[in-house]
């Protein structure tokens, strides 16, 4: 249990039984109400996935499926590559990036907050300002250039920039190592562990829920963004699942197939689902304990 | 931000080694920076000062004639003008946003749903999960004018769609709930780093729990509230997919990036686009610093 | 202490460029970049099913071809020029739409065919097509000159009807079948006003049913003998026929209410409309019918209305069409060739496309025999329209007066004839800002549109100084 809801528990009964009852079915309608419209259209998407082409497109508001067809779902590995292909050239861009970025990023971040290094908030203000350029005004030089070596078609323009490090996770990490003792280090140093040694050994896992929750954020950025690979990867076998289903949805433009791309984002959904759950604990935890405080 | 200084230290030796040594460990994002930011600022800027004809690569130098035909060229003014504006616009959906999160993570708080709690914190994520080109098509069919479920419960043939207003209004309500997971999420957090005795002594106070929401939650979690904000703002002034997508490049939701592309990609006119790249990267920086600046006045600070 | 930084800075850098270096190494190892001189690379866009198609295609080619290899890449049609154009390295065959072949064409990037084709593989295509795809860079003029790219199709929009809705509609309505079926007669084109009261008179008392789900502007303009500008692109043409042509389309909405309002319209596409019966007509071109076989409709086609109160006016559709383009850099350029002339003018592919119901054979000997009478899964009656539309069109550029002999005929889209789209996107925008697509009075709409030839004059001259000189 959190320390705020235990916070939030009066000390003494000072209402009423009625008073709390009645609080309770108006906090349950109102929970009720927004799970209501945060799983509709989420449902939405799965009913539709079931129904035919035709039924889909239709124009009058039919929430179930006349009968429920698997068809879409078949679909789904006939497409060019196949959904499975690209789950795995999705999953291969997440593990080739967020572990190796992570570390780049975690141990800039030690070197910020805990180490003497000149002119700090210049290089952190230099890093911070990449956050501002919009990735539209790069989009097209660095396009060319990647296309210049060769790399578009491959998944290296959306691997090797990763590898470099994450700003926004670092500036986290920064706020959230403020919390870390110093102390700790200091013991390191006296018995005469080298730095790297102290950040592998000390301060890597004392991160450690901080590092959770944003590798669950990284995670689901890359899962579910559609433009960088559309644009890098689409006319290969690379393409991601999110590229695909936006192809999918660009091909049928003129006669759309929903259930077949409703398919899909409900496959696509799950395993964030299933990390989401697993992870929910550090989430929170971390990311309170970073305490965003400047 | 700055670590502890000691000078006139013995162990200056140390000292220089430690730099060199943090001087590495930060060397890859700053390298990464200046490769894929930097270096690709310097061309966009480059860009700008030409006339680069895409069809047949040649370079015409302009000097600011494009940065002047943004604001003046009425053949590009008016599209850039109205870019300009809808973006500004839609970033009212960045604290509508902000303020929903932030209530949501209330509501969780609340004792008669403990025990579900973390079922809810689920449900309540579901639209962050969600591909984002199946909301679009999802949202395409709630807001249509005919048979949308929107206006079917508005008992109205509301125009979503050919309105410049209402489609503007129907992208903060699509991103308020598809981002409303994330900002709940955070303010959560916000909330739970509060130390337990500010609440057990407002107790002892008898505050109601909405003083104690106003006068100790509130105040305490505007450090993330500001973090959302800055973040939300850099975003939102970045939006290109629902011009793009969602509103199928309706004039009423025409973005500056829509724009860049629009110009860069599908006119060829790169220059134009890159002019049009550097004043938005500009104006967010502007917005960010004054951001900053403000923040002083209603960010809480230890 | 400087010195220092940078050298440390230099060491990350000079490592990170170097495992860069050795990644493209890697990534070239996989590129389509080919020693091999009978090994061509060609990019092209399309649905699922046209993809598969073209996988055929190529197989086909490469067994009647031992030794080419054809490595094809199709990208989403939202994207595709955007790749073009960065693409260094063109594609050696690739597709190219008439919308953009101009500035493709005049920037040297696409090579000349003139010398790679006789006269009687020209003369067994149809002119219309041929013509389009040559460009004169000395004058830069459309229509005449060098041949840049070979046809893929000519597709003219046509208008089609869902015969079940219509026959339902006219029955409950107590009208005539034959009355209609002679107004729908293909090679007699209705007038405006016949088609207006058409519609009135096929919808009346209802609420959610339409005629037609938007009509096409440049339909409307190409058949009151208007266009937007002069076909150099050079002088724009916001003449009494062109705001007649957009009252017309703006009333049809307004006033006559045969077609969903401003408000309406946007957010459902016409083809969903179509197929859920709550609208009679929409537009179709030949690649359509494919799609069309999907669902289960009966329908048949017809041409466009005219403007009957203009004398100059004729039933003159807009046509959309593509052409196989050779890069000017290509180092494989007999192979090449053929390939792209093979998928344009061979026998065994338009064959193929006929079969599919998505093209009318290039080959005119083949359209106006084979195309005709070949089996569908579903058979519009009138499909000969098609033909005859295209047999109208001898030549696509300044047609208006060359095909006064002929009733029924098509014309290339706006966009063909200019160097890029800028001036459109503004026209869209003005209309929709000054709320046309809402009014009613046509003195209003003439006021507006009038008001806007300066700025659409500008927009031209502004295109022409980059493509002209």
């Amino acid at each position: 249990m959190s320390p705020l809801t235990k916070a939030l528990r009066p000390k003494k009964v000072k209402h009423n039984r009625t008073g709390r009852v009645i609080r309770a079915i108006i906090v349950w309608a109102l929970v009720a109400a927004v799970a209501f419209i945060t799983v509709f259209p989420y449902a939405w998407m799965i009913l539709t996935s079931f129904k035919g082409r035709l039924e889909a497109m239709s124009m009058e508001i039919k929430l179930f499926p006349e009968t429920f067809k698997l068809d879409s779902y078949f679909a789904l590995t006939d497409q060019d590559p196949s959904f499975v292909r690209a789950m795995l050239n999705t999953v291969f861009l997440e593990l080739a990036v967020v572990p190796a970025g992570t570390f780049v990023t975690a141990l800039a971040a030690f070197a910020f907050a805990k180490m003497r290094l000149p002119h700090k908030r210049f290089w952190l203000l230099f890093l911070m300002s990449g956050m501002m350029v919009p990735y539209a005004a790069l989009m097209l030089p660095q396009y060319r250039a990647f296309s210049a070596i060769g790399w578009v078609g491959t998944p290296l323009p959306l691997i090797i920039p990763g590898l470099f490090g994450n700003v926004s996770m670092m500036f986290f990490f920064i706020q959230y190592l403020k919390s870390v003792p110093s102390a700790l280090i200091e013991a390191g140093r006296v018995d005469g562990a080298s730095w790297f040694g102290i950040f592998v050994r000390i301060m890597l896992p004392s991160m450690f829920p901080a590092i959770a929750a944003q590798v669950v954020f990284w995670f689901l950025g890359i899962w579910n963004d559609y433009f960088a690979p559309s644009l890098y990867l689409s006319g290969s076998n690379w393409l991601t699942l999110q590229a695909l289903l936006a192809q999918i949805n660009d091909n049928m433009q003129r006669m759309p197939d929903y259930p077949l791309v409703m398919a899909g984002a409900v496959i696509s959904s799950i395993p964030i689902i299933v990390i989401y759950i697993a992870c929910q604990k550090y989430f929170v935890q971390s990311l309170a304990m970073s305490g965003m405080k400047d | 931000m700055t670590a502890t200084r000691r000078h006139g230290s013995k162990k200056t030796d140390l000292h220089k080694s430690e730099r060199r040594t943090a001087r590495l460990f930060i060397a890859l994002p700053v390298t990464g920076f200046m490769i894929f930011t930097l270096f690709t600022l310097v061309a966009v800027f480059v860009f700008s000062m030409m006339d680069y004809n895409v069809f047949r690569e040649e370079y015409i130098f302009l000097g600011f004639q494009n940065f002047v035909d943004l604001f003046s060229s009425k053949i590009y003014s008016v599209a850039f003008f109205r870019a300009i504006g809808n973006t500004v616009f839609m970033l009212l959906g960045v604290p509508i946003g902000i303020a929903v999160g932030l209530a949501l993570a209330a509501l969780l708080q609340a004792k008669a749903i403990r025990r579900s709690n973390k079922l809810f914190q689920v449900l309540f994520y579901l639209p962050s999960v969600t591909s984002v080109v199946a909301i679009n098509l999802v949202f395409r069919y709630l807001f249509n004018p005919e048979y949308g479920l929107i206006n079917g419960i508005l008992g109205a043939t509301v125009p979503w769609y050919s309105n410049g207003w209402l489609i503007k209004i129907a992208i903060i309500i699509k991103n308020t709930w598809s981002g409303m997971g994330g900002t709940m999420i955070l303010c959560l957090a916000g909330m739970l780093a509060i130390p337990a005795s500010y609440y057990e002594a407002a107790d002892i106070d008898g505050a109601s729990a909405a003083r104690k929401f106003f006068k100790i939650t509130l105040p305490l979690i505007t450090p993330t509230m500001f973090y959302m904000l800055i973040t939300g703002v850099i975003g939102g002034l970045q939006s290109y997919a629902d011009a793009q997508v969602f509103a199928a490049g309706a004039p009423g939701a025409q973005t500056i990036v829509y724009f860049i592309w629009q110009y860069g990609i599908n006119t060829g006119k790169q220059g134009l686009a890159s002019a049009a790249s550097l004043i938005l990267a500009a104006f967010i920086m502007l917005i960010t610093f004054v951001q900053f600046k403000i923040s002083d006045k209603w960010v809480y600070e230890d | 202490m400087k010195n220092k930084r940078s050298t440390s800075m230099m060491k990350i850098a000079a490592l990170g460029a170097s495992v860069a270096a050795a990644l493209s190494g890697v990534a070239a190892c996989g590129d389509t970049e080919s020693s091999d001189p009978n090994k061509i690379t060609f990019w092209f866009w399309g649905s699922p099913a046209e993809v598969a198609v073209y996988e055929q295609l190529i197989a086909q080619y490469e067994d009647e071809h031992p030794g080419v290899t054809v490595a094809p890449t199709h990208y989403e049609s939202s994207i595709y020029m955007g790749k073009f154009q960065a693409e260094r390295k063109k594609p050696d065959v690739f597709f190219m739409p008439d919308t953009d072949f101009a500035a493709w064409a005049d920037a040297g990037v696409m090579l000349d065919l003139d010398g790679s084709v006789s006269e009687a593989e020209l003369n067994a295509v149809w002119p219309a097509a041929i013509n389009e795809y040559r460009y004169d860079a000395q004058t830069k003029s459309l229509g005449s000159g060098s041949l840049y790219g070979f046809p893929k199709d000519l597709g003219p929009v046509c208008l089609t009807y869902n015969k079940k809705l219509l026959e339902k509609q006219i029955d409950k309505n107590g009208l005539d079948r034959a009355d209609v079926y002679e107004l729908l007669d293909p090679t007699d084109p209705m007038t405006w006003d016949e088609f207006r009261g058409l519609l009135k008179d096929l919808t009346r008392g209802e609420t959610d049913l339409y005629g037609i789900p938007y009509y096409e502007m440049d339909a409307a303009l190409y058949s009151n003998a208007a266009n937007y500008f002069t076909d150099d692109a050079s002088e724009q043409r916001i003449d009494d026929n062109f705001i007649d042509a957009v009252v017309f389309n703006i009333q049809l909405a307004t006033v006559d209410k045969v077609m969903p309002s401003a408000d309406m319209s946007g957010a459902t596409d016409a083809y969903t409309r179509f197929f859920n019966g709550k609208t009679i007509f929409t537009w179709m071109g030949p690649w359509d019918n494919a799609d069309f076989w999907n669902y289960d409709i009966e329908y048949d086609i017809c041409p466009v209305p005219y403007n009957g109160k203009n004398p100059d006016a004729q039933s003159v559709t807009f046509a959309g069409s593509m052409c196989y383009g050779v890069s000017a850099k290509t180092k494989k350029r007999d192979v090449a060739v053929d390939f792209a002339k093979w998928l344009s003018m061979s026998e065994s592919c338009q064959r193929k496309a006929l079969e599919l119901g998505q093209q009318v054979p290039n080959l005119m000997d083949m359209a106006k025999t084979d195309f005709i009478s070949a089996e569908w899964k579903v058979q519009p009656e009138h499909r000969s329209l098609f033909v005859d539309v295209i047999d109208g069109n001898t030549n696509s550029i300044g047609l208006y007066e060359s095909a006064a002999d002929d009733r029924i005929s098509s014309k290339t889209r706006p966009l063909y004839y200019t160097y890029d789209g800028t001036w459109k996107d503004n026209l869209l925008s003005y209309l929709a800002e000054e709320d046309l697509w809402r009014a009613t009075d046509a003195a209003l709409i003439k006021t507006k549109l009038e008001a806007y030839r300066n700025d659409l004059q500008n927009d031209l001259d502004i295109m022409n100084e980059r493509w002209k000189g």
